[in-house]
């Protein structure tokens, strides 16, 4: 049977039970619009988790603390001795605050250490030279506040390789202070002067990438160390120094947290952010089930309140010697087109939403270059529940055609 | 001598021990013939004419239809005969409301033919029962007698052999009772088939035989 007839006895159909039509539409825009969002975030988690363990430096990363027992030089040494330890560096040297001047303006950027293991890869230009300490890398596209215009510039790093960038460094004194008022030591600190620094742009890369803002630039560890050894460390002993111990691995950072418990180290993680992914995904998945049970049950409901109605016209059909088939291919085709026309409405308002989602990871964490969208995965598993529901419908009232009979529909009129 | 299209031979059907709406009926049909079935409420004229209709199966006996025995088909094949050989008309016609006159009429049409085509066909029929006019009208807006002749005319739709109706006039009128029995009548004069349970005294007037359902039997 074409498509012409089953819409010509279809149409009306669904124009006369406009409630229960507009019911399903709602029904399947609800439902399509779950499936879009959930599936597209669960795969944003999935493809966080997964590019995080590649590129995130914090998700094998922890803060190791001094204290009475051990202090900076024992930690450095019970972590450096294992191969699977990338690095182990005071916090000060890990990342420092910097100013950047150029002819257009005055930038703050951070600059973080990074040594062979852990340097960025370079998309333009060359690679870090580790012994000389003056290379630098940026980020391809850098978004820095000028402290001259108090405006924002976006600065082409690319067009800075090969030439060389002033930086400035306060320095600091990091004693602590007795305070004759409260007569008491209160730790603080003075600034001590500034150094300044030409730093050789050598090679730009991808920030988004590498998890970090675009304001993030790298230059060695040894350069780092020197840099920080311009200011003066406290000596009152009554704040510790934080050491940040980065594996190799996402699996190997497990190891550093066993190797501190075992030397009663105070440590703490940078973030909790992959335990708290893996759980997002797990629950990513059980409300995905969650929706196609809660789909399958409610339309299960509805589907019999409608079949109820629409008796009466598929026994027509069966007197009018329709076959099984073409009347369970007029069902079908009913649902067709009303879960067609849902999945059309439900992808507009799936983007806004999913923007929305977007707004709140950016405005919360730096997401890696990564965004929440419609995935194609979203719009398979939308499909599933789309020809999942259409083979349903067939096969239940294939089943159920032909088993309520003319004669209790001429019953049911004599009663009325 | 018209032949016999529709053998029934010792025909049951029980719904309990008690309620035997068929049985053991023996009984032939001849085309060009039209057949009044008369009989007390409750008797099994309905049920004996679904089980004509192939709306209902027998549960012992034999239906033969031009020589083949339609008790052994299903599915597909009942489907076929209930297309191209039986128009049936159940009690108070059964047109689907939301469609118009010329909609319901078309809707076994469109089982052979296009839209275009059935609908012209459709037309045509629904001028032979005399309700061309009020083709695009909705059922509810249609008499009680339009409403009928609709229902007629679809149950003519794809030229049946044989035209079941069960109590094609219910609530009508002497005037629009007339009218059906004549459109059965002009039917069966094509050489077709035409049988009707009926409780008016009019379709004596018009049938070639009647015959009287009384408990599961046919009193001949």
């Amino acid at each position: 049977m074409s498509f012409d007839k089953v819409w010509f006895i279809i149409k009306r159909n669904i124009l006369k039970n406009k409630f229960n039509s507009i019911l399903n539409i709602i029904l399947y825009v609800i439902i399509f619009n779950m499936l879009l969002v959930s599936v597209g975030v669960l795969g944003f988690f999935e493809n966080y988790s997964e590019a995080s363990q590649r590129y995130n430096r914090n998700f094998r990363t922890m803060m190791v603390y001094e204290n009475d027992e051990s202090d900076e030089k024992d930690i450095v040494s019970l972590f450096s001795g294992y191969e699977y330890v990338e690095m182990v560096i005071n916090q000060n040297e890990y990342c420092m605050h910097m100013s950047f001047v150029d002819d257009k303006g005055n930038y703050d950027i951070d600059l973080k250490a990074c040594n062979e293991k852990n340097v960025p890869e370079v998309i333009y230009g060359r690679q870090i030279n580790f012994d000389n300490n003056d290379e630098i890398l940026l980020p391809e596209k850098m978004l820095l506040y000028n402290n001259y215009t108090e405006e924002y510039d976006i600065i082409e790093a690319k067009n800075l390789i090969g030439t060389s960038i002033k930086c400035s460094k306060e320095n600091f004194d990091y004693n602590t202070i007795y305070d004759e008022v409260e007569n008491k030591i209160v730790s603080g600190r003075k600034d001590i002067g500034q150094t300044i620094i030409d730093f050789e742009v050598v090679g730009v890369y991808d920030s988004a990438l590498y998890f970090e803002e675009s304001y993030v630039g790298y230059i060695s560890e040894k350069m780092s160390k020197i840099l920080h050894a311009s200011d003066i460390k406290d000596k009152s002993g009554y704040t510790y120094e934080t050491i940040w111990v980065l594996s190799d691995t996402v699996e190997n950072y497990n190891k550093l947290k066993q190797i501190a418990e075992e030397n009663s180290l105070d440590y703490m993680v940078v973030t909790d952010i992959y335990e708290r992914v893996k759980l997002f995904c797990i629950v990513g998945y059980i409300i995905i089930v969650g929706i196609f049970i809660f789909h399958f049950i409610v339309s299960g409901v509805l589907f019999k309140i409608e079949t109820k109605k629409d008796r009466f016209i598929h026994n027509v059909l069966n007197i009018c010697g329709y076959r099984k088939k073409e009347i369970c291919k007029i069902v079908s085709a009913k649902y067709f087109i009303l879960q067609f026309l849902s999945f059309w409405i439900s992808i507009p308002i799936s983007i806004v939403l999913l923007n929305k989602i977007n707004f709140i990871f950016y405005s919360s964490e730096h997401m890696g270059g990564l965004v929440v969208g419609i995935t194609p995965l979203a719009i398979f598993v939308c499909l599933i529940l789309f020809i999942g529901k259409i083979i349903w419908v067939y096969y239940k009232y294939y089943v159920m055609t032909g088993k309520y009979t003319i004669s209790k529909i001429s019953d049911k009129k004599r009663k009325k | 001598m018209s032949k016999d299209f529709l053998i029934l031979k010792n025909v049951y059907k029980r719904y309990s021990d008690d309620i035997i709406p068929i049985n053991n009926i023996s009984i032939s049909f001849k085309m060009s013939k039209f057949y009044v079935i008369k009989g007390a409420s409750g008797a099994g004229k309905s049920t004996f004419l679904h089980v004509l209709g192939l709306l209902e199966k027998v549960d012992e006996g034999e239906i033969i239809w031009c020589e083949n025995d339609i008790t052994k088909l299903n599915g597909d094949k009942v489907s076929e005969y209930r297309k191209k050989k039986i128009g049936f008309m159940p009690q108070s016609g059964l047109l689907i409301p939301e469609f118009t006159a010329l909609e319901n009429v078309m809707i076994p049409i469109l089982l052979n033919k296009d839209i275009k085509e059935a609908e012209k066909s459709a037309c045509d029929l629904l001028e032979k029962v005399g309700v061309y006019d009020r083709r695009n009208h909705f059922i509810k807006q249609l008499s009680g007698g339009e409403q009928q002749r609709v229902a007629i005319a679809r149950a003519m739709a794809n030229n049946p052999e044989c035209i079941i109706a069960d109590e094609p006039t219910g609530n009508l009128d002497e005037e629009n009772e007339r009218k059906i029995f004549e459109l059965f009548k002009q039917y069966t004069l094509s050489g077709k088939c035409a049988i009707c349970v009926s409780h008016s005294d009019k379709a004596e007037e018009y049938a070639d035989e009647v015959l009287r359902y009384k408990k599961g039997e046919i009193i001949l």
